[in-house]
């Protein structure tokens, strides 16, 4: 069962990243802060990361950057998931070190094909 | 005096075209009459013209007279009198006409004349406009005058006090008419009472009710007594006296009149002058020169004398005859003779100051006047020697005289009763009757004469003496000297004067410095001309103008010199007149100029004023400052408590800025360069101005600074609105920061709740299993009010940006066919539904660079309208690649769209009112999203095609490359 890492300060946002991808059969590890995102991206070696950008202590892209930081962790896809829905914003969060990008909000049907398309590109 | 003038001048404005074209000696009237006078005593009456003695048939002529005596009358009795009556009566009696007369007043007999009620008026003059309605005479019968009269008192003495008075004029009479031209003339404004006879001019006149009255010079010397006025002084525009016929009437009548009138005038022993004669005679000394009143009384009266004399001397030859005692005789009917003598004593006594008739030194007869004249009473000279009446020596020179038969009048001393020596001035008429000299002696006593031309004399030895001694100043250039008589008039003026003025002597002789003078400085000159208050010497210096006879002005410098002589006490009145005209007017051109510059100057001050500019000058070598009243007023310093100072100035700038301003002043004189500053001010009532400084300052050579001049402007308004604009754009700035923060607040705290709307029921419809029918029914709703709820703030939110140009495009390089399939697979779950085909028709996918999200936004909006508005067929989407663009069309075989509609298509919230669009969610934003985002961010354009009922077709054509937009800025990649 793969491990997805969600970095989500948002409770229901949080909530709803839980049951979505439980319910496509995904272990979730949840950490509400930039830096426990960090932590658990650094100890839990986890399959995948759902990252929001806005964060209440770093900016995403900072925790992004911690978590690349980590030689064991330079491969793990990261997926920005942000209401920064303006032209551009894509692309510099692919530049920071995102694989993909997703916007908020999520949409379940549409999130799902996005998701299972990233995680293929990714292999 | 002055009237004298206005006589001469005025008499140029006589009646145009009324000459004397018969050719008869134009002698004064008064000639005239004289000598037909001097042929009165003795000679024949009447010696009827060949020419009158013409019959007319029967004629009843009607004579329009009015009460204008002595001219034309009605005495008491009512019988028509005067000199036209007298014509008149002897034409009619040699014509047989039969005269009848009709009175009325002025008006009224020229009403009739008119009408042609009566056949001709008398003593009319001519005029223009009478003459549209009259025929006239070609003789006149008299010139007469205007003449002006005043109540007994009055001040008036020329026509220029007349402003404002009240002056009683004959209604439509001549002098009347003359009067009013002559006011208007001298642009006096009078106002006039006109009445319809001269009585009641005369009566207003005695009565005060008018300050002059007007009436003709033969009126008025015979009734001036009657009516108690005084003669004034002003008399003027002599005319002449016709008759006047109805126009084109009575032509004959006319020219007899005419004839009658110029063979009356012809002779001199004519009724017309016996009648002109008694007519003056009664009443007109004082209308005619003292002089000559004198010398034709005395005349008169002598020639009355010899004539009674002459009777008398036939009388005493009967007597003679009879008795043969011719002494005796001549004693006793002397009794007789001073019966006869009653008649003409009336006139010998006031006209010979004394008559003596004497035979060899025999006394005769006397008159009282010479009695008187030589002390005596009559009585005591009759039968007494002559001789006692002369001195010795005048007696030898009598007897001399005598018996060379000189006639001519000579002077003699005589002695008065008391034995005091008198001159007297003698006429001797030598009547010799039966070898029998008579004398008849005109005599007057001449001594005050005598003493007058010896004064003459006297005085023009001094003119003399003082002319030798000016005589330089009189042949000087440019110098005019004039010496006035005592009547004020000019005695002698040089020939620069003359120049000066136009006037020749002979012109000037009759005339004052007053009617030369230029009407506005003639009472300056009559106080000079005053010699009131004069004592021994008086210069007096003024520059007047006077009037050239040109009519032109000229200007003089007049030193006045009024001097009483001390040997003879004469009063020596002269000036000297510079001719100054050319500086003069260059002067008064000068005072123009300064005039058109003192008036630019205020207007420059006036506008100073309005903008509230100052100006200010510091003499730098005097450090004396001053300032224009702007600055006062912009410093609200008042001008009469504080003088301009420099410490003024600094005390009045605002105190933070007074260092600023004193070290640009000092920067500028170090530079020396102008400089400009603005700096505030403040007032005593803590208020701030604003103004802003120009100062420049002048250096000499050698780089001392002489003098800085500045400007001031109060800026204050200005600053206000420009400190009110920069606050407005500090809080647009502020508004728009806020706007900016909302916006993308907006686009993100909407997101947030939303994201659990549509997460939570999205997830749930996912799992659908565990619901009924009616909760999965519900939460689809739900779900869709989400995702339509999404779309709507994205919509509106583009949509505000794109309109305030904050919108960023990002250019990037994409493969069409990748954003394609995207869209197509976000639609495709809508399409699956509906069970709609889609078709995708291109040859090739062309590589993109331009703003690929905005390019997705558009695709994905034709594709759901597509599916939104078709309940079944197909969809096609193709690719077209032409020149650069590439051409989406998205068509459909839908509802399809009304004509009508098209044209609001791609308009803000329209939507088709459509079953769809109750069915169909949608923000009626869609499509002019669409086309904001097509043109204005990619550059290309949006069209539709469609056919009702058929289906739509929307085309979006761009650029593959979107060129770069300067104004567009792009985001800096970070």
């Amino acid at each position: 069962m793969k491990r997805a890492l969600v970095i989500e300060d948002n409770p229901d946002n949080m909530e709803l990243m839980r049951q979505l991808l439980e319910g496509e059969g995904y272990e979730i590890l949840q950490a509400e802060t930039g830096w426990k995102g960090v932590e658990l991206a650094t100890t839990a070696q986890p399959d995948f990361i759902l990252l929001d950008i806005q964060l209440p202590d770093i900016m995403g892209t900072k925790v992004l950057k911690k978590i690349r930081e980590h030689n064991e962790c330079q491969s793990i896809p990261v997926i920005a998931v942000t209401s920064f829905a303006m032209s551009g914003d894509r692309e510099r969060l692919l530049e920071a070190g995102c694989n993909s990008y997703i916007e908020k909000p999520i949409i379940p049907e549409l999130f799902v094909n996005q998701l299972e398309k990233v995680l293929g590109e990714s292999r | 005096m002055q009237s004298t003038a206005y006589f001469s001048r005025l008499t140029m404005n006589r009646q145009p075209g009324r000459t004397d074209s018969h050719g008869q000696p134009r002698l004064p009237c008064w000639v005239r009459f004289f000598l037909g006078l001097l042929l009165l005593g003795g000679l024949s009456f009447l010696l009827p013209s060949p020419v009158l003695l013409a019959q007319d048939k029967a004629r009843i002529v009607r004579v329009g007279i009015f009460q204008n005596k002595p001219i034309i009358y009605q005495d008491k009795k009512g019988r028509v009198r005067g000199i036209y009556a007298d014509l008149l009566h002897d034409l009619a009696k040699r014509r047989s006409w039969e005269l009848k007369y009709v009175a009325g007043t002025w008006n009224q007999g020229l009403e009739r004349l008119r009408k042609g009620e009566i056949d001709v008026m008398t003593s009319i003059a001519y005029s223009q406009e009478r003459d549209r309605v009259f025929d006239f005479s070609h003789n006149n019968v008299l010139n007469m005058w205007g003449q002006a009269y005043n109540a007994k008192g009055s001040t008036v003495k020329s026509i220029l006090e007349l402003n404002g008075k009240k002056i009683a004029i004959l209604k439509g009479g001549t002098n009347g008419i003359n009067f009013k031209a002559l006011c208007k003339k001298f642009e006096i404004d009078c106002l006039f009472e006109e009445v319809d006879s001269y009585s009641r001019v005369l009566q207003l006149t005695n009565s005060k009710k008018v300050a002059l009255g007007i009436v003709n010079n033969f009126y008025g010397y015979e009734n001036e007594d009657k009516y108690s006025v005084d003669r004034n002084p002003i008399i003027f525009n002599p005319f002449k006296l016709l008759y006047a016929v109805p126009e084109g009437m009575q032509q004959d009548l006319l020219s007899i009149l005419d004839e009658h009138l110029l063979a009356m005038k012809l002779d001199r022993h004519s009724l017309y002058h016996q009648s002109l004669s008694r007519m003056l005679l009664e009443k007109t000394e004082a209308s005619l020169p003292r002089w000559l009143v004198w010398s034709l009384l005395a005349t008169c009266g002598l020639a009355l004398a010899f004539f009674v004399v002459l009777l008398w001397v036939r009388r005493l030859r009967r007597e003679i005859m009879a008795r043969k005692q011719l002494e005796g005789y001549l004693l006793e009917r002397t009794r007789e003779l001073q019966e006869s003598e009653e008649r003409f004593h009336g006139l010998s006594e006031s006209a010979f100051e004394g008559i003596i008739i004497h035979d060899k030194g025999h006394i005769l007869e006397v008159n009282h006047s010479a009695a008187g004249l030589f002390g005596y009473e009559r009585a005591e000279l009759i039968g007494q020697q002559a001789r006692i009446l002369l001195t010795p020596e005048s007696w030898e020179i009598a007897a001399q005289m005598i018996a060379a038969g000189s006639e001519d009048p000579y002077e003699l001393d005589a002695i008065r009763k008391g034995g005091e020596v008198f001159i007297i001035e003698l006429h001797v008429k030598q009547i010799s009757f039966q070898g029998r000299p008579v004398w008849v002696i005109g005599m007057r006593d001449i001594s005050e004469q005598k003493k007058a031309i010896e004064q003459l004399e006297q005085r023009t030895q001094e003119l003399a003496l003082t002319e030798e001694q000016y005589s330089t100043l009189f042949a000087s250039a440019h110098v005019g000297v004039v010496l006035l008589d005592e009547s004020g008039h000019f005695e002698s003026a040089n020939e620069q004067f003359q120049q000066f003025i136009g006037y020749n002597f002979d012109e000037l002789r009759s005339m004052t410095p007053l009617d030369i003078t230029h009407p506005d400085d003639v009472p300056k000159t009559r106080e000079i001309l005053s010699h009131d208050g004069l004592t021994e010497k008086r210069v007096t210096l003024l520059t007047k103008r006077y009037i050239h006879k040109d009519g032109t002005v000229r200007w003089g410098d007049v030193q006045s010199i009024q001097q009483t002589l001390s040997v003879s006490g004469r009063l020596l009145d002269f000036a000297i007149i510079v001719d100054v005209t050319e500086g003069k007017l260059a002067k008064e051109a000068l005072q123009k100029a300064n005039k058109k510059l003192q008036e630019s100057e205020r207007r420059l001050k006036e506008s100073q004023h309005v903008a509230k500019l100052g100006r200010w000058e510091l003499d730098l070598r005097s450090n004396n400052l001053e300032w224009s009243d702007e600055i006062f007023q912009i410093f609200e310093i008042d001008k009469n408590e504080f003088a301009a100072t420099y410490e003024a100035f600094l005390n009045a700038i605002h105190p933070e800025d007074r260092e600023k301003v004193e070290a640009a002043y000092t920067q500028s004189l170090y530079d020396r360069k102008p400089y400009e500053i603005t700096h505030r001010l403040l007032m005593k009532d803590a208020r701030v101005k604003y103004v802003q400084e120009f100062c420049h300052t002048e250096y000499a050579d050698d780089g001392t600074a002489l003098h800085s001049m500045g400007a001031v402007q109060d800026i204050t308004a200005q600053m206000l609105v420009e400190n009110q604009l920069k606050a407005a754009n500090v809080k647009l700035k502020e508004m728009d920061r806020l706007k900016s923060m909302f916006i993308a607040s907006m686009s993100h705290e909407l997101r947030t709740p939303l994201n659990s709307i549509i997460g939570f029921s999205g997830l749930m419809l996912r799992r659908s299993e565990d619901l009924n029918e009616l909760q999965t029914s519900n939460l689809n709703r739900i779900y869709r009010a989400g995702l339509h709820l999404l779309s709507l703030i994205s919509d509106v939110i583009d949509i505000s940006k794109i309109e305030a140009g904050r919108i960023d495009v990002f250019k990037e390089k994409f493969s069409l066919q990748e954003l394609v399939e995207e869209a197509v697979d976000t639609v495709r779950p809508a399409l699956d539904k509906k069970g709609l085909a889609l078709q995708i028709e291109a040859a090739t996918w062309p590589e993109m660079n331009t703003d690929k999200k905005r390019l997705s936004q558009c695709l994905l909006n034709f594709l759901s309208n597509a599916v939104k508005y078709s309940d079944e067929g197909q969809i096609t989407l193709s690719l077209d690649e032409q020149g650069g663009f590439v051409e989406i069309s998205v068509k459909d075989t839908g509802v399809g769209i009304a004509d009508e509609d098209l044209a609001h298509l791609f308009k803000a919230f329209e939507r088709l009112d459509t079953h769809l669009t109750i069915k169909e969610g949608g923000t009626g934003l869609g499509l002019y999203l669409t086309k904001k985002i097509a043109m204005e961010l990619l550059q290309g354009e949006v069209s539709v095609e469609s056919v009702l009922g058929e289906g739509s077709a929307f085309y979006l054509r761009i650029p593959m490359e979107l060129p770069e937009k300067p104004k567009n800025h792009q985001r800096e990649k970070q």
